[in-house]
């Protein structure tokens, strides 16, 4: 598919990167048709991240101020996150300092909290398994391909992770905190997931990633 | 860089008004959708410039001042005179204009007139040489935009048209290798009087001579230029609405009725 | 009246580089060709080689141009210096300023821009080499470009300029023809919607010549848009048909 190309008649639903267009469905994106009941949607090749509320997200500090961090959540806006979510309600500008906490370039995994067309992301740093990475290495993973990597129910994640002996953290954003300090195993776990985003779409995926992390078969 | 600009905020009711008096075929302003406002004109008012108009469509004004100079042509047309348009929108005519250099609407109107002008030969270039190569007549075109009201192309191609019909240029003659004015006049010889119509575009909906509010509301535009004779000479869609090519073809023809009864309104004659 | 120095259309009506006159030059597409560009493409029509990039939906910087209800496009076409026979100074010219208006009109009723309030998505134009037609070749290019960075589209837009040359209609005009022939009027055209989103035209046509001469670049454009979609699906083709799958 195509952006214009048609995809369905009207009276289907518009699914997600599809518009009505003169009384037909088309794509808005390069990408692959899927058919729901009575429903078409585009699998994008390229996406960008939009934020979903709820969402698990891994970002980078990329400035402060007195009272908040601004968050580089791999998204056309920036996440915020406050510094009373930190500090409490108790935060006192005087004497609580952000920047101490957590400086530029800190790695964050966050929850999105709220999000409108009107205000960027809001993010929070509380909650199980949230806070600053201290370690780790980060991969850019095409946002519409987080979806295979995490898999129904979490199947592959935990596939990879078993695999690979190592905490994989995914963030719907399509940043990936891998923690293996092992560099042989890190570049296989890189080339697997690089082999994800590529054939997303194909069966048997599983596989040929729990193979490659392995050190067994390559593509 | 084009950056994509704010839209002056037109109230939703008056937008509401326009496209539902358009769905009847009909305007704000009573007239119908292809109709233009009152065109007056007025030529020879600046003493100093050698030809000048003041051309108003309804509330639009705008004051065309020719002057002519001499200089070296161009490189690569080493044989024809050199005709340069500049368009101004003084701060004064609108809120919306800021003083400064030139900017995309003001270059884009005066390429536009340049255009009209040039390529209807118009002005024969060629007849403006006093030494092939190096010494030429530069005819400066300033198109003065001095209350915006709509429709600033066709107002700015004809006060353009007319200022240069009355412009006078000073004849030299070489002496050796210096021009000298002997104190002959001549008047500027206009072969072609080119006219630009516009109309503004909502959907499958188009009106000729869009006023200010209807050019706020308007998706697009597109202006076409015609000689005298019926051939078109430059045309240009702005804005961003779309068009099918059988609106395209509708509006020239249309573009063309009116722009006879406009060169008839201003004096032009056979 | 000059004399014509070259003669652009010879007795068995072919033109100076051997075309016909309703036959496009050839083109080359290549998707993705600068790797830190959200889009990107070289796009090569004939001797015209323009590089578009996309960038974005990104921030605004300044803040104040923002716009609360949908994304900001910023579009710069510009020519190298090397791109023509004299030298070019890289200032930008008043025509550089009149065209990237003109393709960022061109392109804004195709961009989804209420999908991302307050951002920008900027396009660069880059003509490396020019050729005649590169404001056309410029916007399909551009296409390509925001197809390729994932930015939704509502459809797809191909340039390209007819003309006439020695009395003849002619399609896709090159330098030559654009300086010496009697018009040029480049058109871009949205396929999937039938509808013309830029229309330039100077010179001097009949109001008939001007009708033919514009259904000619339709016509052209349809052929240009089947090689965009062709580059883009070719980006994209699933191993031995098997689609949208999840293993179990």
């Amino acid at each position: 598919m195509v952006p214009g190309e048609i995809m369905a008649p009207g009276n289907y639903r518009a699914g997600e990167n599809t518009v009505k267009v003169d009384g037909s469905i088309v794509s808005t994106r390069v990408g692959i048709l899927r058919r729901g009941p009575g429903v078409v949607s585009v699998i994008p090749l390229k996406g960008f991240y939009i934020p979903r509320i709820g969402d698990l997200v891994v970002g980078v500090v990329c400035d402060v101020s007195y009272n908040m961090w601004k968050v580089d959540i791999n998204c056309p806006y920036f996440g915020v996150l406050p510094a009373t979510d930190v500090f409490g309600r108790r935060f006192d500008p005087t004497r609580d300092d952000p920047l101490r906490e957590f400086g530029i370039g800190t790695v964050l995994r966050a929850k999105i909290v709220a999000f409108d067309r009107s205000q960027d992301p809001l993010l929070t740093v509380r909650g199980p398994e949230l806070g600053k990475v201290e370690f780790g290495f980060l991969v850019n993973v095409n946002p519409s391909k987080i979806a295979r990597l995490i898999g129904r129910g979490g199947s592959m994640l935990s596939k990879i992770q078993q695999a690979s002996s190592s905490r994989v953290t995914v963030g719907q954003n399509g940043m990936v905190i891998l923690t293996t300090t092992d560099p042989a195993k890190r570049d296989r776990l890189i080339r697997a997931i690089k082999l994800i985003e590529e054939e997303a779409h194909t069966y048997g995926l599983t596989e040929k990633v729990v193979d490659l992390i392995a050190g067994g078969g390559e593509k | 860089m084009s950056v994509t600009r704010e839209r002056p905020v037109i109230s939703k009711i008056l937008s509401k008004e326009l496209m539902d008096l358009l769905k009847q075929d009909k305007r704000v302003d009573g007239r119908s959708l292809h109709e233009y406002r009152k065109i007056e004109c007025e030529t020879g008012i600046l003493e100093k410039a050698e030809g000048s108009a003041l051309v108003s469509i309804g509330d639009t004004k705008v004051l065309v001042g020719t002057k002519i100079e001499l200089g070296t042509p161009f490189p690569d047309t080493p044989d024809q005179g050199v005709l340069t348009v500049n368009a101004e929108l003084l701060p004064l005519a609108s809120p919306s204009f800021e003083p400064g250099p030139p900017d995309e609407r003001s270059i884009s109107l005066a390429r536009y007139v340049d255009r009209s002008i040039r390529e209807s030969k118009a002005i024969d270039l060629e007849s403006l040489v006093l030494q092939g190569g190096k010494l030429v007549y530069v005819i400066y075109i300033d198109v003065y935009v001095l209350d915006y009201s709509g429709n600033l192309t066709d107002t700015s191609v004809l006060a353009a048209t007319k200022a240069l019909e009355n412009t006078k240029l000073r004849k030299y003659e070489l002496e050796g290798d210096l021009p000298v004015f002997k104190g002959e006049v001549v008047p500027l010889v206009l072969k072609e009087f080119p006219v630009s119509t516009t109309f503004g575009t909502f959907g499958d909906k188009y009106i000729i001579d869009p006023n200010l509010e209807e050019e706020h509301a308007s998706e697009g535009f597109i202006s076409f230029t015609y000689t005298i004779d019926g051939k078109v000479c430059a045309v240009m869609k702005n804005g961003q609405g779309h068009l099918s090519h059988s609106q395209v073809f509708e509006m020239l023809e249309i573009g063309w009725e009116k722009a006879k009864e406009i060169a008839r309104i201003v004096g032009w004659r056979e | 009246m000059t004399e014509r120095k070259t003669k652009l259309i010879d007795e068995r009506g072919l033109r100076l580089d051997g075309r016909r006159p309703d036959e496009l030059r050839p083109i080359r597409i290549e998707l993705g060709y600068l790797k830190h560009a959200d889009g990107s493409v070289l796009y090569e029509q004939g001797k015209c080689k323009i590089l578009a990039a996309v960038f974005g939906p990104s921030e605004v910087h300044p803040k104040h141009i923002e716009l609360p209800d949908r994304a900001i496009l910023r579009v710069r076409y510009h020519m190298a210096p090397f791109s023509v026979e004299e030298r070019k100074s890289p200032a930008p010219s008043r025509r550089e300023i009149e065209l990237s208006m003109v393709i960022r009109n061109a392109l804004e009723p195709i961009v989804m821009t209420e999908l991302f309030p307050r951002t920008v998505v900027a396009i660069f134009i880059e003509v490396l080499q020019a050729d005649g037609g590169t404001r056309v070749a410029g916007l399909s290019a551009a296409t390509l470009a925001l197809a390729d960075a994932g930015i939704p589209l509502r459809g797809l837009v191909a340039g390209c300029a007819a003309g006439k040359a020695g009395g003849t209609l002619i399609l896709d005009l090159n330098d030559t023809e654009d300086k010496e022939g009697e018009a040029d009027l480049p058109v871009a055209y949205i396929p999937t919607m039938n509808k013309i989103s830029l229309l330039q035209m100077d010179g001097m046509m009949t109001r008939e010549e001007f009708k033919q001469a514009v259904s000619m670049a339709i016509n052209g454009n349809m052929k240009i848009y089947a090689l965009q979609v062709a580059s883009l699906k070719s980006k994209y083709t699933p191993p031995e048909g098997q689609e949208g799958g999840e293993d179990q």
